[in-house]
């Protein structure tokens, strides 16, 4: 004791390092999930830094959009291009209309899929990136106010992100799919007998494996939510990247690439 | 530096690293603003580790706001800090290439303390991928290291530097006469001032 009287800066760094330690503990033991007062703190900064956000956003797309203007003019030209391709294409789609409403009046009668199109969705604006694990964790400016609930179904244009594993009043702190907490079940669209499971590897990838060893898995292969646990079916996960027999475990393992954009990841979707 | 000025701060940090630094992300990599205030104030400042208190409370909220888990960071820079103070006693604080070395050493050190908590309560981030985020991370916070110096070095309040260095007793030498390694070490009056 002696000791700590002597030195009392030393003693006061070791007992708050020793606060941290617990506290970092205390956090991994609850998985992460917020106290009274690191909600308090969330909601405070989501209001203050949220107009922050907008406001930087919008001077980097000014200067992201000056500097890019010949790029901008050759991608115009491409669009224009596309436009005049997709107005030909709509006419054709018009013959088929009258066989699109009888689809569409045979998809309602069936009422098992939890998220057919038409359901409750909500968009947000990412807010907020964990510096140490960007996209692996991260933040929208939705919340409870507009529904948004705890192990809600996260989605972009091109696939699966992740789910929501804590919300409040304008805020929702997502888990993606890149998170090693995070089991998904999955078949291939190639061939729908090949099923199996990944799960994030806390970095940029998926890893898993597949369920029956015979099963001709390759890369390349695209692969969807199969509607078991949490994930509704029928959403793109990602691409095969590497498959390879694993002596040990005596399965199929694969590395996937996600489709979801998370380098350019802004705008999400949220399944209520 | 008063305490208020200290807590303004890290308060303009704490929001900026939430709100701006995503949108200055260049492939996931951010700067870390508290971490590089922290490294500015404590090594360019003398008593600067005073700042210490309000910069981990800084972390700490930015752990509860954007972080999956609560605690990592702040006790991470918590311990960069003690490294920092290292260099600050043996370097000379009064010049920028001693600061950009402590930045170098101290965000390398922060990283690796961070990826090191997380593996050690099973996170399966890869020493491959941290070193990765580590060289963009040392890039990015270099050049906010270097702004921030500028601009306190200008506010700073005159300290003893090395434009008046004795050297035993032949009166003042010219820092250009030093030799190129001399600029890195204190000044013997800082030496004396800080004893």
């Amino acid at each position: 004791m002696g000791w700590f009287k002597t030195h009392k800066r030393a003693a006061a760094v070791i007992g708050v390092c020793f606060l941290l330690c617990l506290l970092t503990t205390f956090s991994y033991s609850t998985a992460g999930s917020s106290t009274l007062v690191g909600r308090g703190v969330q909601k405070v900064t989501s209001v203050i830094a949220k107009p922050i956000t907008q406001a930087a956003t919008g001077i980097s797309n000014f200067f992201t959009g000056v500097f890019s203007y010949d790029e901008l003019q050759k991608e115009n030209q491409e669009l224009r291009d596309r436009v005049d391709e997709l107005e030909a294409e709509n006419l054709d789609l018009q013959l088929t209309q009258q066989e699109l409403e009888e689809l569409q009046g045979l998809y309602k009668a069936f009422d098992f899929e939890p998220y057919r199109a038409g359901a409750n969705a909500v968009a947000g604006r990412v807010i907020e990136l964990d510096l140490s694990k960007p996209y692996v964790v991260f933040t929208i400016d939705v919340g409870t106010e507009a529904g948004v609930a705890k192990d809600c179904v996260v989605v972009d244009g091109n696939g699966l992100i992740g789910k929501v594993s804590e919300t409040g009043k304008g805020w929702s702190k997502v888990v993606s799919v890149l998170s090693d907490g995070n089991s998904i079940s999955f078949r291939a669209v190639r061939d729908k007998t090949i099923t199996g499971v990944v799960n994030g590897d806390g970095e940029s990838h998926l890893e898993g494996y597949v369920i029956e060893e015979k099963m001709r898995i390759i890369k390349g292969d695209q692969l969807i939510t199969t509607g078991v646990g949490l994930y509704p079916e029928g959403i793109l996960i990602g691409t095969v990247d590497t498959v390879e027999y694993d002596d040990d475990r005596q399965m199929k393992v694969i590395t996937v690439s996600p489709t979801a954009d998370f380098e350019g990841l802004q705008k999400v979707v949220v399944f209520l | 530096m008063s305490l208020r000025r200290v807590i303004i701060l890290f308060a303009a940090a704490y929001l900026l690293q939430l709100s701006l630094a995503p949108v200055c992300a260049i492939h996931g990599i951010m700067p870390g603003l508290i971490l590089c205030l922290m490294m500015t104030i404590v090594f360019h400042y003398n008593g600067g580790y005073k700042c210490l208190p309000v910069a981990v409370i800084a972390a700490l909220m930015a752990d509860m706001a954007a972080a999956q888990y609560t605690g990592p960071g702040a006790l991470a820079l918590l311990l960069t800090a003690g490294l920092v103070i290292l260099f600050r006693i043996n370097l000379n604080t009064d010049n920028i290439f001693p600061m950009l070395v402590t930045a170098v050493c101290s965000v390398a050190f922060y990283d690796t303390l961070y990826w090191a908590i997380l593996k050690l309560f099973g996170e399966p981030m890869g020493f491959a991928f941290m070193i990765r985020q580590c060289g963009g991370h040392i890039l990015y916070d270099l050049a906010v290291v270097a702004v921030l110096f500028l601009i306190m070095s200008r506010k700073k309040p005159v300290q003893v530097t090395n434009d008046e260095v004795e050297v035993d007793g032949q009166g003042v030498v010219d820092p250009r006469e030093e030799r190129w390694y001399e600029r890195f070490l204190p000044s013997k009056r800082a030496k004396e001032s800080a004893e």
